[in-house]
């Protein structure tokens, strides 16, 4: 075999080989083509499908704008209503507020008028002490009363002891003598009478004044601590 | 109506009292008894005062004489005679005395009870003192108070109810500790 025809050999060789390789190739193509053409009729299917759900979507578009649109609508009514009963919830609590400090200013005077109370009790405890110098006064005028009933006892027994003296003739004089003594007597029992009602009278008077004094501090530190919390709530109505 | 111990009560109270006002400068209070005879009291005269409430009225009374021991005891001017011989200072010191021992009865109660005041002091005759039972008192206690210098004083507490009285009261922690302290 000379070269010629080993080459003409060889190129008929790689010729049937590259003629085999093609049909291979036409075979696969083929069989691609097969393919598409499912995937056609597939891709139709989905754009249907596509444009069934885009259908659907525009429709669910359009149904939520029109919500929308009727929530923004009353959005906007509840919004108006709203500030309205603010506004309205505003003055009444603007109105209350005003009421209330008046009431406060008023309760203030009040309390401030009360307080002048401790005038008044100074006037019973200055009504007291003149009392108690009275009442002193009493008491020594009844310690003089006692003095001089003491003195007529003396008297009437020496009237006595003289009309014995006297016999019969002092008789009279010995029954007026003993009639001046048991008035004496009496004089000195009512004496000590008086005196023991003094004495409670002072008790009395002094316990009923200190009472009225205790009780009127008692009443005018109350006032003090009504001002103070009053003054508070005054504060917290203008803050 | 005052309750056992509310009376109790308010006997602690005066016993505290007794102890923060009628030692003075130079003694302690030793002892507080109480007396049931009000004869036994020799004194001439009485300080007065008075705690006010809604609920009761509480008077409370301090007997002396105004002797040269007593003078000397409340004036408290070593080697002063003038003012010890002055019967305005020596009121004076006996009324500031009364003060004391109603102030710290008086803070007692103010624990108990919102609204109590205390009244001014005044000196009454020690007669007055037979007529107590006129004041009506739910609770009429006199006591016997004794100094470690061997003094005696006599106290009478009357309390006038208005209305049930029973509180429950303990002694502060801080009353324990100024007793304590008023012992030095």
């Amino acid at each position: 075999m000379d070269n010629t025809t080993a080459v003409l050999l060889i190129a008929a060789l790689s010729i049937a080989a590259y003629l085999g390789w093609s049909v291979v190739q036409l075979k696969g193509q083929l069989a691609s083509m097969v393919n598409a053409e499912e995937a056609n009729a597939e891709q139709q299917r989905l754009l249907i499908q596509l444009d069934a759900q885009d259908q659907e979507i525009q429709a669910l578009r359009d149904e939520c704008e029109q919500n929308h649109s009727a929530l923004k609508v009353g959005a906007i009514d509840l919004h108006q209503e709203s500030d309205a009963g603010e506004i309205g919830l505003l003055e009444r609590s603007r109105h209350a507020s005003a009421t209330a400090l008046g009431d406060s200013n008023d309760l203030a005077g009040e309390i401030l008028a009360l307080l002048e109370l401790a005038k008044t009790f100074e006037r019973w405890h200055a009504d007291m002490n003149e009392l108690v110098i009275h009442n002193r006064e009493m008491h020594e005028k009844n310690d003089e009363f006692a003095s001089i009933v003491k003195h007529m006892i003396i008297v009437t027994l020496n009237a006595s002891i003289e009309a014995a003296r006297a016999g019969q003739s002092g008789r009279g004089f010995a029954v007026v003598a003993d009639e001046m003594r048991t008035l004496a007597s009496r004089a000195e029992s009512l004496s000590d009478g008086y005196r023991h009602g003094l004495h409670q009278n002072d008790l009395i008077t002094t316990t009923t004044f200190q009472d009225l004094q205790a009780g009127g501090k008692m009443i005018i530190s109350s006032l003090t601590r009504l001002n103070l919390i009053n003054n508070k709530i005054k504060d917290d109505l203008t803050s | 109506m005052i309750s056992t111990r509310a009376q109790k009560n308010f006997d602690q109270m005066l016993t505290l009292g007794i102890k923060a006002s009628l030692g003075g400068s130079t003694s302690t209070i030793s002892e507080v008894e109480p007396v049931t005879n009000l004869k036994d009291i020799k004194d001439t005269h009485a300080v007065m005062i008075t705690v006010a409430s809604f609920l009761f009225r509480l008077s409370l009374i301090i007997y002396f004489s105004p002797d040269e021991e007593t003078r000397r005891r409340f004036v408290g001017v070593d080697g002063d005679d003038s003012a010890v011989a002055d019967d305005q200072t020596f009121f004076d010191a006996i009324r500031e005395c009364c003060n004391v021992c109603c102030g710290t009865l008086n803070r007692e109660l103010a624990r108990v009870f919102p609204h109590v005041a205390m009244s001014t002091p005044n000196i009454i005759e020690r007669e007055c003192c037979y007529h107590l039972e006129t004041l009506k008192g739910g609770h009429l206690q006199h006591f016997r108070a004794t100094t470690d210098t061997g003094s005696k004083f006599y106290v009478t507490l009357c309390v006038r109810d208005y209305a049930t009285v029973d509180f429950e009261w303990t002694m502060a922690q801080e009353t324990e500790s100024s007793g304590e302290l008023e012992l030095f």
